[in-house]
């Protein structure tokens, strides 16, 4: 499977300049704004693919941008861009919704990722296809939906798909082939 | 169950939509907000409690060293200030010789064994016990009693405990300890006991006893899950299987043990085979290893003997770690055993003897940080864990024949079945061959005077022709059978078909369909579906080319045998009635061969997760 291009991925010319906001960030708050500028939409979009309700998903948005800004002390550069962490916040702060029952768990699917999801399957009745596939992919246990989601409907890298699942690359990979695996089989079923 | 909403192709938020909900100023403040109350939580600690005795998740020991030292042993000072703050006590009473458990208002659950307590000559106490028990766990509770005022230590939890009979104090019996557990709010972080002493201006002293001991907890093997991933998923693939239509406990534990005499007889070829070196090695990816030692079902099923129920195998921790060790390739069993040999010894041991064996491959960080947790055994482990390794021993032998002769078992009920099968179809192809030498003979062809040559020689002389018969939406029925009977001669013809729609053949030991030149005959057609038949019966002529469509109706089994009325007549060869029973037999055993199908895939399909490192083409050209 070729690496698509991740809408995430920035030049190490601007994972440097992050870091020195970052790190400028952490002694007055208020530097803090151009990377809050620069990442809200992606966080917002990220956070708004989980769930059904706009405002809920400006709210966890903020919170997210509040906390990262509390822990920015914490902050490890890895060799990925801020935003990895951020997803990582935002992915917790989204479940904790979840799990306390104050969001609906809610999976967005683009039948434009379809294809790459699913490779060449000969199918003449697409839609019917594409519904199956829906539905298999919503009957997906919870750590494997995380997996087809961030690297198909948020069109992330391996790399990055690992560091907000807190894994390795390879075990990102090895999950994700899997469930792929997985899913082609109930889909031929 | 999970909720979950699916929206398909929902319009994404438009760029502008989302530049409206940015309000940095608003996080800003809502960040100051955060943390100024972050610092004014630390400047209370730090000004108003003092030392910290800790304690949560965890078990932790009384002894005698405060009372020693200090002689009577009291919640308060003479004079304590804090007296009118200080937390309630809860009294107990119990008797002293016997076992109890007894539980805080707070929580805190104390364990007292039987001969707990000494009295003032050191004999072991035997009477009625009163128990004073404090508990200290809120921030304000700690703050108002002076508990947490001894600054090098941040204490969260404190314990008081005071044991007296007819007003003399106990001592606590070092050889029977007594027991507290309490919750843990941060268990990631470490944590210390310490024994406090009171002045008279009711300030704590507090003098460690080094980390807590932080015992595991065993939960009955039972509600532990042990199954490699994705197992459930598969069998739920599968349902209904063999009779079973939810995939419950009891069915996953008895598919996945069935896969044990698969792994060992596919292995131990395997790597047989390996060991003369004459395979070549290639890249992992590709499914070679030079060993496979995949974690065996019937290991599983030994750890979950009752006998290892007071061991690290039974807690929740152990359960984490054999999840991760199914996706360990090449030698999952082996580092399963490293847990087996020291179940006598703390879990962080094998922790990291098991990262160690992994330095360099995937999971070894996983394994690191488990070893980072140090976390220790169950409390009854160093007593009789070190028994284990031999009762693991003779339990696997034992659960391994038992699974042998479970597969040997089912393989013999198959073997029978298959032989079963074997007989009808011998049976019926003596009947077709018998109902062929009927009708050549009625033509006047003497088969055992000829022999079968002449026959096809014979059968040139008659005149040749055509026939196919369509049926309409025949592949809704469970099976389908068109039979050509001939009245003149009071013959049976039963014609086949590949796909229940067109018949057009017939079996080779009565492939010929004799008839006189424009003669007329009967075409009976009949399918089943359920226990509902459908018919139709017609006449037709003999003519180059037959080409009948027919259309199936719902009949009563008395109509149908109307239907048969005449034919049932005809010699036993040539009843369709007869026919039709081992028709029947054959689409029972068309279903059985299609359920073992299924259910070859679906441990196929299993086997890629129960054991990876298996050689993929060993096991499908052999065991499929």
């Amino acid at each position: 499977m070729d690496q698509p291009q991740s809408r995430y991925h920035i030049s190490e010319e601007r994972m440097q300049e992050e870091l020195e906001l970052i790190s400028k960030s952490v002694k007055d708050p208020a530097v803090f704004k151009t990377l809050y500028q620069r990442y809200h939409e992606p966080v917002f979009r990220f956070i708004y693919q989980r769930l059904d309700d706009e405002q809920t998903a400006a709210d966890v948005t903020s919170q997210v941008f509040c906390k990262a800004l509390l822990n920015l002390k914490k902050y490890t550069h890895r060799g990925l861009p801020f935003s990895s962490w951020l997803y990582r916040i935002a992915k917790n702060e989204v479940y904790t919704l979840f799990e306390k029952n104050k969001a609906t768990r809610t999976l967005n699917v683009y039948t434009e990722s379809f294809p790459e999801l699913i490779g060449d399957m000969e199918e003449d009745n697409k839609e019917e296809l594409y519904q199956k596939l829906t539905k298999v992919i919503a009957s997906l246990p919870e750590e494997e939906l995380q997996l087809i989601e961030l690297r198909y409907f948020d069109g992330m890298r391996f790399k990055e798909v690992a560091e907000v699942l807190d894994i390795t690359e390879n075990n990102a990979k090895v999950k994700t082939y899997r469930v792929l695996e997985k899913m082609k089989k109930q889909l031929l079923s | 169950m999970r909720k979950i909403k699916v929206n398909i192709n929902r319009p994404q938020a438009s760029p502008e939509q989302i530049a409206g909900q940015q309000q940095f100023d608003q996080m800003l403040s809502m960040y100051k907000k955060a943390k100024y109350l972050f610092y004014a939580k630390v400047a209370a600690i730090i000004t108003s409690i003092i030392a910290v005795a800790v304690v949560a998740g965890y078990l932790f020991l009384f002894n005698n060293q405060h009372s020693e030292s200090n002689g009577a042993v009291n919640k308060l000072s003479p004079n304590d200030p804090y007296a009118s703050t200080m937390v309630e006590s809860q009294y107990f009473e119990l008797d002293a010789s016997k076992d109890t458990v007894i539980e805080g208002e707070k929580g805190t659950v104390i364990a007292i064994p039987a001969g707990a307590f000494l009295d003032e000559d050191g004999n072991v106490f035997k009477g009625k016990v009163q128990l004073e028990v404090a508990e200290a766990s809120s921030p304000e509770e700690l703050i108002t009693s002076n508990l947490a005022s001894d600054a090098r230590y941040g204490i969260q939890k404190a314990l008081f405990i005071k044991a007296t009979s007819s007003g003399k104090e106990l001592k606590f019996n070092s050889e029977k300890p007594v027991l507290a557990e309490v919750s843990d709010p941060s268990p990631e972080q470490p944590k210390e006991v310490l024994d406090g002493e009171r002045n008279d201006k009711g300030e704590m002293t507090w003098t460690s006893r080094g980390p807590v001991k932080k015992y595991l907890v065993t939960i009955p093997l039972s509600e532990l899950d042990f199954l490699p991933p994705y197992v459930e998923e598969i069998v739920k693939l599968n349902l209904p299987y063999r009779g079973y239509k939810q995939a419950d406990k009891a069915l996953l534990d008895s598919i996945y043990y069935s896969l044990d005499t698969y792994i060992n007889a596919n292995l131990s070829y395997q790597n047989k085979s390996v060991k003369v070196d004459t395979l070549p090695v290639t890249d992992e990816s590709e499914g070679y290893y030079h060993e496979c030692n995949c974690i065996r079902p019937s290991s599983i099923k030994t750890i979950k003997s009752s006998g290892f129920q007071n061991t690290f195998i039974a807690t929740r921790e152990f359960e984490k770690r054999l999840k991760l060790l199914f996706h360990v390739h090449g030698d999952g069993q082996t580092l399963l055993d490293i847990y087996l040999k020291h179940l006598d010894q703390d879990l962080w041991i094998s922790d990291s003897l098991v990262a160690e064996a992994l330095k360099g491959r995937e999971l070894e960080k996983e394994f690191k940080a488990f070893a980072a947790q140090h976390l220790t055994n169950v409390k009854e482990a160093p007593v009789t864990a070190g028994l284990f390794t031999g009762y693991y021993a003779k339990r696997l032998k034992e659960i391994e024949t038992e699974l042998s002769r479970a597969q040997e078992k089912y393989t013999k009920q198959l073997l029978a079945e298959d032989k079963a099968a074997q007989k009808v179809r011998d049976d019926y192809s003596k009947l077709l061959t018998e109902r062929f030498e009927y009708r050549l003979d009625k033509f006047g062809f003497n088969v055992s005077k000829n022999g079968w040559m002449a026959v096809a020689v014979i059968l040139n002389e008659l005149p040749r022709f055509d026939m196919k018969v369509k049926v309409a939406n025949g592949n809704n029925y469970d099976h389908v059978h068109a039979y050509v009977v001939n009245p003149v001669v009071k013959s049976l013809f039963a014609m086949t078909s590949k796909d229940k729609l067109l018949f057009d053949g017939a079996y080779p030991e009565d492939p010929a369909l004799i008839m006189y030149a424009n003669q007329r005959a009967m075409l009976i057609t009949v399918a089943y579906k359920g226990d509902q038949i459908y018919a139709d019966t017609l006449s037709f002529q003999q003519q180059k080319v037959v080409d009948i469509n027919v259309n199936l109706k719902s009949v009563t089994a008395a109509e149908w045998k109307g239907m048969l009325k005449d034919n049932s007549r005809y010699s036993k060869e040539n009843r369709i009635e007869l026919d039709l029973e081992v028709q029947r037999k054959f689409y029972k055993e068309r279903l059985r061969l299609e359920r073992l199908e299924k259910e070859s895939r679906m441990i196929y399909d299993m086997l890629e997760f129960v054991c990876p490192c298996m050689r993929k083409y060993e096991f499908s050209s052999e065991a499929r």
